[in-house]
């Protein structure tokens, strides 16, 4: 409100926008990622429960990556690769994630 | 009639080295040769659907594995070879028509037992499924290709997205080559640096952070060699086949990691990630000491300032020195024999490895375990820069110093107890696009940098500002557009 009763001179208000724009924007977008990988491990239900065999052994992995060009997800355990939806993905017991800065490409 | 090419061109060889006066007739000789070179009979006994060049290459007589082992491109098996009394040439004498073989490492096509080099554009496609190569302007546009390629049986797959086998409880590996495959620059890298042999030798790169490194393919460890590959097979649209059978590299991390990670024993894709980037960074050049030294810390390494505490006994002797017992009291509570003493460390991280809260004792009605859910930036509170966390016997605070353009997240679910392995089951709900702005501590360098620049406002100081002394920003901004445009 005092700024309102003070106007500052028009020069240094003008300073400030554009500093504001080129200095502390680009830093504030530069710490925003997007996820480029997820590799997820699903156990059998039964093997949680049993707490007898080992998760690790009878588990398997799967990777979710992305195709850039069309934006579709892809879900690839071994030899199966098959389009997955990107609400799914969120979903999983993921396990190792990568993530991308946002606008290096 | 063909048989007797070979020895003229090795005479003509000969020649040219004892004397320079016949140097037309070397000229006609040469001419002659590769004319002969280009009709080979046998050229159509190619079998390409037997081909395979995905599994070790090591002779299938002597088990023998090395430079000079070739495959027949008749039958697909591999032979060492090629002179007299080798496997490879006693296979082209013992059976009817295999005689057109390929250099597994230099891909070069021979004519068996008349020991010619065949140069033939018809084989190009199969110089393109053993080594995929790739131009620059092709790794541009990778990320733009749409369309579907066809491997040999017809079967339509994308390039990038095929399928790896498993050979037996490999999964973690196959999926940690996937993820690292879709890296960008990490993919790029090893699409350009092609196989040594088809690469002129050391090649400079500058990195992010303006150092340069020298790269030479042909000294890369035989891991980085066979993880290059097998991306390269990955994103080649020139497959025979649609699936890749990952046994090189299986191989490689078998032998490098001194069976730690090898066929038939599951391993945590997490430990196994680090493993493998730390191998890679090594093997293409990089110093285990200096940070920073390859692409690999270019792409991944951060920094973490870590503030230890750690309570120790007072040596006696400060304790006599004291003299005044109160203040002491005052620093530490329970123990006055104990201090606190709280040390600051800067690490590089390749991956941050993140805790998840431990799985509830109680079962619900049905009496299963109840799977909890917790949002990734509560897991990610570790690095708040601001709690401290329990360690053994000491306490740890975290704070990010410096974020990488890629960062692996890796979500401790499994634990050790006791003779068996635990793994907790908590469904960590993450976000497409992460924003870990508030994780990140400004480092010194930009701090002054503020300090010099006085009039940058922070984003709090922005938000604060009045209604009116919005619009009046708009105003200017609008007036000024094309100064603060250009």
């Amino acid at each position: 409100m005092d700024d309102n009763n003070q106007p500052l001179p028009k020069s240094v208000l003008l300073k400030n926008c554009r500093n504001f724009i080129s200095f502390t924007l680009p830093q504030l977008l530069s710490h925003q990622y997007d996820l480029v990988a997820n590799i997820t491990h699903e156990s059998p239900a039964e093997v949680g429960k049993e707490g007898k065999r080992d998760p690790l052994e009878e588990g398997s992995y799967k990777c979710h990556v992305q195709h850039k060009a069309t934006g579709q997800w892809y879900e690839i355990q071994d030899l199966h690769v098959k389009e997955t939806m990107p609400q799914l993905i969120g979903l999983s017991e993921s396990y190792v994630l990568i993530y991308e800065k946002k606008g290096l490409a | 009639m063909s048989s007797s090419i070979p020895n003229n061109s090795s005479n003509s060889g000969q020649k040219r080295k004892r004397s320079s006066s016949d140097i037309a007739k070397q000229a006609k000789d040469s001419k002659e040769t590769v004319d002969k070179n280009k009709i080979c009979p046998y050229l159509d006994t190619i079998n390409r659907t037997w081909l395979d060049f995905d599994f070790e290459h090591s002779c299938s007589i002597t088990l023998q594995s090395g430079p000079h082992i070739y495959a027949c491109l008749v039958c697909g098996k591999f032979f060492l070879g090629r002179g007299p009394q080798t496997p490879a040439h006693i296979h082209s004498v013992d059976e009817n028509g295999h005689n057109v073989f390929v250099h597994l490492t230099k891909g070069t096509f021979h004519c068996l037992p008349d020991n010619y080099e065949i140069k033939d554009a018809s084989l190009k496609d199969i110089s393109a499924a053993l080594h995929p190569k790739f131009t620059t302007q092709e790794i541009r546009q990778i990320d733009q290709q749409r369309s579907l390629s066809r491997d040999l049986f017809g079967k339509q797959y994308l390039p990038g997205f095929v399928g790896l086998n498993n050979l037996n409880k490999t999964d973690y590996i196959n999926a940690t080559v996937q993820a690292l495959a879709h890296v960008r620059p990490l993919r790029d890298f090893f699409l350009k640096f092609g196989h040594p042999q088809n690469f002129d030798s050391s090649t400079k790169m500058i990195l992010n952070n303006k150092k340069q490194v020298k790269i030479d393919p042909s000294t890369f460890s035989p891991l980085a060699q066979c993880f290059g590959d097998l991306v390269r097979k990955m994103w080649s649209d020139k497959r025979f086949k649609s699936n890749i059978d990952p046994h090189m590299i299986i191989q490689a991390v078998s032998v490098a990691s001194k069976k730690k990670f090898h066929i038939g024993k599951q391993a945590e894709a997490g430990e196994f990630m680090a493993w493998l980037l730390h191998h890679l960074h090594v093997g293409i050049g990089g110093s285990s000491k200096k940070p920073g030294s390859s692409i690999v810390h270019d792409i991944f390494q951060g920094k973490v300032e870590v503030t230890t505490l750690k309570k120790n006994k007072k040596p006696i002797a400060s304790v006599f020195d004291q003299k005044n017992p109160l203040d002491s009291i005052a620093t530490v509570e329970n123990d006055p024999t104990l201090v606190t003493e709280e040390t600051i460390s800067n690490t590089h991280f390749l991956q941050l490895t993140l805790d998840i809260p431990e799985k509830p004792l109680f079962k619900d009605e049905e009496g299963g375990l109840v799977i909890p859910q917790e949002p990734l930036v509560n897991v990610l509170n570790k690095f708040n820069g601001i709690s401290f966390h329990d360690a053994l016997n000491m306490q740890r605070r975290y704070r990010l110093k410096k974020l990488p353009n890629y960062l692996i997240l890796h979500l401790a679910r499994f634990k050790k107890n006791g003779f068996s392995m635990e793994k907790n089951p908590t469904i960590v709900a993450f976000p497409k696009s992460l924003d870990l702005g508030r994780y990140v501590m400004e480092s010194e360098k930009e701090a002054s940098k503020r300090e010099k620049k006085k009039n940058i406002p922070t984003v709090e100081e922005m938000t604060s500002m009045s209604v009116s002394w919005m619009i009046l920003f708009l105003n200017i901004s609008f007036s000024h557009a094309q100064m603060i445009l250009f």
